[in-house]
């Protein structure tokens, strides 16, 4: 209240009372803004009663404000009241004034008395939980269900202060009447859109903690199929990196960093649907290692881990165009509330209601095609041979029929780019969409269906099908208090696979890979020393995960501002994976005859929550208090059965186990329960300083006895400077709002596998004959029941400044989470019986880094409009302590004081021109250049001295749309600044294709300075550490074009003939193209195997009933 | 009420228990899943990761090459393996693990049984087959420690399943293992039966008393207690069940 008074009194003391305007056809609001400039004055109004005024010319000279007020409202028919530093502007025509609908009663001029009033949206419903602030008596009051408030002690001239989250803030001068009805509009700019929160709602205004949104229109527009591939770039800090090529496939997802040192463990944020947590339990805690090595990712809905992408994302299969919004919380205010599960940040997917209004059938077909980006640029035949036979002269050998088949028997004519084979075909794209919503004023429902289909750039088989069916429903009794909201969504994901990748770079005068009948061509390859690797091409994997989710929220507002509310929600999940090695995919002349073999596994995994919650908003002293109190109860279970048979002598009963000679069977499952209790406090003082308290005891099922409840929390405050006056005097006039923010909480990790706590017995692994014919017992694991969570301590601090009227919004952050009592695998002498226990380390990893985040429509006409956004996020990631390290299995890893993703490299020092072989320096000066395992590099004989950092230095994306009338164009793109591994490390001159760019810059003669070794066929030392040296590695950095889309609307008046309410067609492209130095098909996959980086073009059509 | 709170909380995380294992509190409730442990680690002992002829052959061939009753010529393919054969070993090859590791697991087996039956007071394990099992295990350690001691020479003596303890355990003095093998072996010889009826069919395929008192003059022979080595054979070659066979193709059969 202080600062408030000063800023009155300086406001006043410093402007001057008598003012100079001259102004020729200017509209009211410049001459507003120059006045306020003058005098200090605030003009409040409701904006739409500016609209449509004439434009003014005034010409006055140290004349008062009163005077030009009073020529202001003669020439625009405004009428003005003056308050203090305060003047009120309404509309001069009782009639039309919005604030005095009602007759005027009665007259109270300055009397106080109680005003009644009502507050509504743009379609007249009422909005509750509406702040009304008294500006002059900083008295606050919020509406009831029925959109309703009361100012006791009210005067004319007052101004109210009237805000709701979603919607644009206004400012309105009370009159002589005692009724006021006002109209909010609904927020367009990022600032005052609704944000949604951790059991709740919020704007990026008021939100004390850092939430980033991606809303449906950039996610609708990119044609592929896993929800979380469309946040690439769109949210600083977020890394999304997927493990396959193969969509659908495991993700590797990083909010922040990586803050644990245990390879075994994911990084993984927690996924919340409608709020139903999205749980994959990881069965015996087994997960695959990622790609660089440094953690692992889930299997997800492969838990028999039969896939060829490694696993199966759980999201696959949710419908893209259900998806209302995606929020990724980050800092500990945000995600503090979730607890022991927060720490790696939550990621809250929305999905679309029905809406009130006259029935609606919308429906999009998109049809399109996908291609492999890039090819390899491999040696032609006879490149090949020239290499080849370089490669024996290198070496002094002769080549003959039994050390170079390749040349010696296959014709030196023939050319296959075996590329073809694999990752050459042409995929496609459908997505057939449907929808229809409705509803009275009570009643809302949404149905949609779709389908959509892809077949993958792998030639002969290989695809996705995912079909999905939801139905929302939403409630409200008519007295307004009882409210459900109900959500079935049904979906089936279907994936087929193939290997590809791997056997691109055959010989390219190999004979085909299939003879005339179709059957694998084994004859002509037999014999060269080649293996004719197609036999994967037969081998397929099929996949089909049918999932239930089911949302449930019910509330009941007790009374005024008090609801009572339950959240309800079950999954389930059924997956069926099928496996086959038919007879056809081997050589029939191997002894004993090859037989097929079949994987079957049956699994399913089920996840129930029940949340109930009692939330309170009302008002304290001059601020808005909210609390809210809740608990959580959550269980999962997981069960996998396997059924493989081997030795089938006919292909054509590979599905049938029962043909089987050989049966092996087994089964695996899980169980996890969760439980919390949490509570929430959060108070806004006249939207200027809001502080939020989270509280969270959580119990987790994952940890012993003593050790299975923590307590989490957080503190959050927001200070809106730009809501001083002092500040606002002197702001320039283009920035609109200044914010700062900070936070400080714990959150913790319960990222264990399940029963880990537990000392268990067990048939063995590898599992043991039974002895004497008893079946016998081990122990599994080495038990510790004394682990517990791990802890997460994340600071952060945020400045948004938003510029011409909140159309853009600049935020930068600065965020610190460190990372203790890390849960890992620790690793254990093996005299201790085994050579790991799940334990807490000493380890402290901490994430600090930068976020700048820009939003922002920078036109915004009738016909014409241009919005921006950018993002960019520097994380640096260090292992801050880690005691007696030199005494644990890290000591070859890491490095106090280092990032986790650091390695250790021999100092690359070119081709020697005389012999040319690769070279390195030698560190020690011991005459051999040596790498050693289980010693610190770059220490005894290990020359490995130099260290990398392969996380990127900064990354980001930057997007921008652009409409003309009813044509827009939107474009994403994504940027990454790293280092990565160069396209090819491998000796060159055996019996493998080579890239071009590698042939034209080998050594071929003494003397000669050459980017690459000589041709050999039987490599040397230098040759394999090449891969473990700075030459293997290169700048990788790269810029993206992610989707470019491009929509057209038809123009309304023609389709009304054909009774069309919109139709509009799309086109849109994704991976259109790469900008980098890098000298490779992508710099996201550096080697040959897996699938390369697929680009997909599409067209739409789109329309609404 | 928030100890109600408290209590009934802790009913809301509990879980079924691990439905593809048995958890140590159940082993030791029942003789059955007791006999299986206890196979286990005989099981172990001879499996392909196991210390006496795990993966190459184990002990039995790289000692028996080392001691020359078996012989070795591929020097050059295999050198690791050739480097026993001609007794120039190395501290760091690679297969010096295969006897290390695999003979600490079951030595942990061993301790987990040991400790789960004598916590364990439940009706459901017979007090017999808890003396019996006792007995075994007792044997089955001395024997691994003996060769672990005679491969290794000072080895950390683990007597506990507690890495807590055990972790950072440092090698204990050959001959205060060789205290322990025998106090074991002398423990084993108390409990043990005398002859093997109690094994199924009576197959010879489990240790019994007298294989405890010629495992003890073995021992004592390494130790050169020459009198205790005497007196235990004695004890053997005047037991009646046992003879000295002629062929050697009758020694590894288990009848």
């Amino acid at each position: 209240m202080c600062i408030g008074l000063i800023g009155l009194t300086y406001a006043v003391h410093t402007h001057a009372q008598t003012v100079n305007v001259s102004v020729r056809q200017q509209n009211v609001k410049e001459v507003f803004s120059n006045l306020e400039k003058q005098t200090g004055v605030s003009f409040v109004y409701d904006g739409a009663i500016l609209k449509g005024l004439p434009r003014v010319n005034i010409q006055v000279k140290n004349q008062s404000l009163d005077q030009v007020l009073q020529e202001l409202g003669r020439q625009s028919g405004l009428k003005f009241k003056r308050d203090g530093n305060l003047v009120g502007v309404s509309q001069n025509t009782i009639k039309k004034n919005p604030i005095t609908k009602q007759k005027q009663q009665t007259v109270y001029a300055d009397t106080l008395r109680t005003l009644v009033g009502t507050v509504v949206d743009e379609n007249g419903s009422a909005i509750e939980g509406v702040t009304v602030r008294v500006e002059r008596t900083n008295q606050v009051v919020t509406t009831n269900l029925q959109g309703q408030f009361q100012v006791e002690k009210a005067r004319t001239g007052d101004v109210l202060s009237i805000s709701s989250i979603g919607f644009n803030s206004q400012r309105m001068v009370v009159n002589q009447s005692v009724f006021a009805k006002i109209k909010l509009n609904k927020a367009t700019n990022s600032l005052d859109e609704v944000v949604v929160q951790a059991y709740g709602r919020t704007s990026q205004r008021l939100t004390t903690g850092n939430i980033a949104r991606v809303t449906a229109k950039d996610i609708e527009v990119q044609p592929i199929l896993d929800p979380i591939m469309a946040l690439q770039g769109k949210v600083a800090g977020l890394s999304i990196t997927p493990q396959s090529g193969y969509e659908g496939g495991p993700l590797s997802i990083e909010i922040r960093g990586r803050g644990t040192v245990n390879k075994n463990f994911t990084s993984d944020p927690l996924y919340i649907i409608d709020g139903v947590p999205l749980t994959t339990l990881d069965i015996g805690g087994v997960r695959r290692a990622n790609g660089d090595g440094v953690g692992a990712v889930s299997r997800g809905t492969d838990q028999a881990g039969l896939s060829l992408s490694g696993g199966q994302n759980p999201l696959m299969g949710i419908n893209m165009s259900d998806i209302e919004s995606i929020e990724v919380l980050k800092d500990a205010d945000a995600t503090a509330i979730y607890g022991s599960r927060g720490a790696n940040g939550v990621i809250l997917i929305t999905t679309k209601k029905g809406t009130r209004g006259k029935l609606q059938l919308q429906a999009t077909a998109t049809q399109g095609v996908k291609y492999v980006a890039k090819r390899w640029d491999f040696l032609n035949t006879q490149q090949y041979i020239a290499m080849r036979e370089e490669a024996f002269r290198n070496d002094g050998i002769i080549p003959t029929v039994q050390n170079a088949g390749d040349i010696k028997m296959w014709s030196h004519d023939s050319y296959t780019d075996w590329q073809d084979y694999t990752v050459g075909g042409a995929g496609k794209y459908t997505n057939i969409q449907a929808n229809l919503s409705g509803g009275s004023e009570q009643t809302t429902f949404r149905i949609s269906g779709g389908l959509t289909k892809t077949k993958d750039i792998t030639a002969r088989y290989g695809g996705n099908q995912n079909g999905s069916g939801a139905i929302s429903l939403n409630h409200q009794s008519v007295d307004r208090r009882f409210n459900m909201n109900v959500g079935v969504a049904y979906t089936v994901a279907k994936q087929n696979q193939i290997s590809a990748g791997a056997q691109i770079d055959l010989p390219p005068n190999a004979p085909p890979a299939f003879d005339k009948d179709g059957n694998l061509n084994f004859k002509e390859w037999r014999g060269t020393g080649v293996t004719l690797q197609f036999a994967k091409l037969l081998e397929t994997y099929e996949s089909t995960n049918a999932s239930v989710r089911t949302s449930m929220l019910l509330s009941y507002e007790l009374m005024k501002g008090l609801v009572l509310r339950t959240n309800i929600g079950f999954n389930r999940n059924n997956g069926n994976q099928e496996s086959l090695q038919p007879i056809a995919a081997k050589d029939p002349m191997t002894t004993p005859k090859p037989t097929g073999a079949a994987t079957f596994a049956k699994s399913s995994s089920q996840n129930w929550i029940v949340e109930p919650q009692i939330e309170y908003n009302g008002t304290l002293a001059s601020g808005k208090l909210n609390v809210l109190l809740g608990g959580t109860l959550n269980k999962s279970s997981s069960d996998v059965l396997t059924t493989g048979g081997n030795g089938f002598t006919s292909d054509d009963l590979l599905e049938s186990i029962a043909s089987a000679p050989v049966v092996r069977v087994g089964n695996s499952s899980g169980q996890y329960a969760y439980t919390g209790v949490f509570a929430r406090i959060g108070y806004n003082i006249q939207n200027k300083y809001i502080v939020n308290l989270n509280g969270r005891r959580d119990g987790s099922s994952r940890f012993g006895p003593g050790n299975q409840f923590g307590n989490f929390g957080s503190i959050g405050a927001a200070w809106i400077a730009s809501e001083e006056n002092w500040l606002r005097n002197v702001l320039p006039k283009a920035i609109s709002t200044v914010k700062l923010r900070g936070s400080y909480g714990l959150t913790g990790t319960d990222n264990v596998s399940d029963y880990q706590f537990l000392s268990q017995w067990g048939p063995g692994s590898p599992i043991l004959f039974p002895y004497n014919g008893v079946t016998t017992l081990s122990p599994l694991n080495l038990p510790n029941p004394n682990f517990h969570w791990e802890v997460n301590k994340k600071l952060e601090t945020a400045l948004s400044i938003s510029f011409l009227q909140d159309r853009i919004n600049l935020e930068g952050s600065y965020y610190r989470n460190v990372c203790d009592n890390q849960l890992i695998s620790l690793s254990m002498p093996t005299l201790t019986g085994f050579s790991s226990v799940t334990a807490n380390s000493p380890a402290k990893v901490q994430n600090a880094g930068l976020e700048f985040t820009l939003v922002g429509s920078v036109l915004q006409k009738k016909d014409f409009s241009w919005d921006l956004n950018f993002n960019i996020s520097f994380n640096h990631n260090k292992l801050l302590a880690y005691p007696d390290i030199e005494h644990s299995s890290y000591v070859e890893n890491y490095q106090i004081g280092a990032p986790l993703s650091l390695i250790h490299l021999l100092q690359y020092t070119g081709v020697d021109p005389l012999t040319g072989v690769y070279t390195y320096a030698d560190h020690n000066g011991d005459g051999v250049v040596r790498t050693r395992n289980g010693i610190v590099p770059g220490t005894g004989d290990d020359d490995r001295y130099i260290v990398l950092d392969v996380n990127p230095k900064y990354s980001g994306g930057f997007g921008t749309t652009i409409r003309y009338k009813t044509v827009s164009l939107l474009a994403t793109f994504s940027y990454v600044k790293k280092t990565g591994k160069v396209q090819f490390t491998s000796a060159a001159g055996g019996d493998s294709n080579i890239p071009l760019s590698l042939f034209e810059n080998h050594w071929q003669y003494p003397g000669q300075e050459a980017l690459y070794a000589r041709f050999t066929t039987s490599p040397v030392p230098s040759d394999f550490n090449f891969t473990q040296s700075t030459g293997a590695y290169t700048d990788a950095s790269f810029i993206r074009l992610q989707t470019l889309a491009l929509g057209y609307q038809l123009p309304s008046h023609w389709l009304k003939a054909i009774k069309v309410k919109n139709l509009s067609l799309n086109l849109s492209a994704q991976n259109l193209f790469v900008l980098t130095k890098y000298n490779g098909i992508d710099p996201e996959t550096t080697g040959y195997t897996g699938m390369p980086p697929v680009r997909t073009i599409t067209g739409g059509l789109s329309c609404a009933f | 009420l928030i100890g109600l709170n408290l209590s009934s909380c802790k009913k809301l995380i509990e879980i079924d228990l691990p439905k593809t294992s048995v958890v140590t509190g159940k082993v030791f409730n029942s003789n059955a899943d007791v006999e299986a442990a206890l196979a286990g680690v005989y099981s172990s002992m001879g499996s392909s990761t196991g210390v006496m002829n795990g993966t190459n052959g184990g002990i039995t061939l790289y000692a028996g090459q080392s001691a020359d009753e078996l012989g070795f010529s591929l020097v050059t393919s295999a050198p690791s393996i050739y480097s026993y054969e001609s007794n120039k070993l190395f501290a760091d090859s690679a297969n010096t693990v295969l006897f290390w590791s695999p003979a600490y697991k079951t030595i942990f087996s061993i301790n987990a049984i040991l400790e789960g039956v004598s916590s364990n007071t439940s009706t459901g394990l017979t007090d017999s087959l808890r003396r019996q099992t006792t007995a075994e295990c007792k044997f089955l350690r001395a024997f691994n420690y003996f060769y672990l001691v005679n491969l290794f020479g000072d080895v950390p003596l683990v007597l506990s399943t507690d890495f807590n303890k055990t972790g950072k355990l440092p090698r204990t003095a050959k001959n205060e293992v060789y205290e322990q093998i025998v106090q074991d072996l002398l423990d084993a010889k108390e409990s043990l039966p005398k002859d093997y009826a109690f094994v199924p069919s009576s197959e010879r395929v489990r240790v019994n008393r007298p294989a405890a008192t010629a495992m003890l003059a073995r021992v004592y022979l390494y130790l050169e207690r020459w009198q205790d080595a005497a007196d235990a054979a004695t004890e053997l070659i005047g037991d009646s069940q046992f003879e000295l066979l002629t062929d050697l193709r009758q020694v590894f059969l288990k009848k």
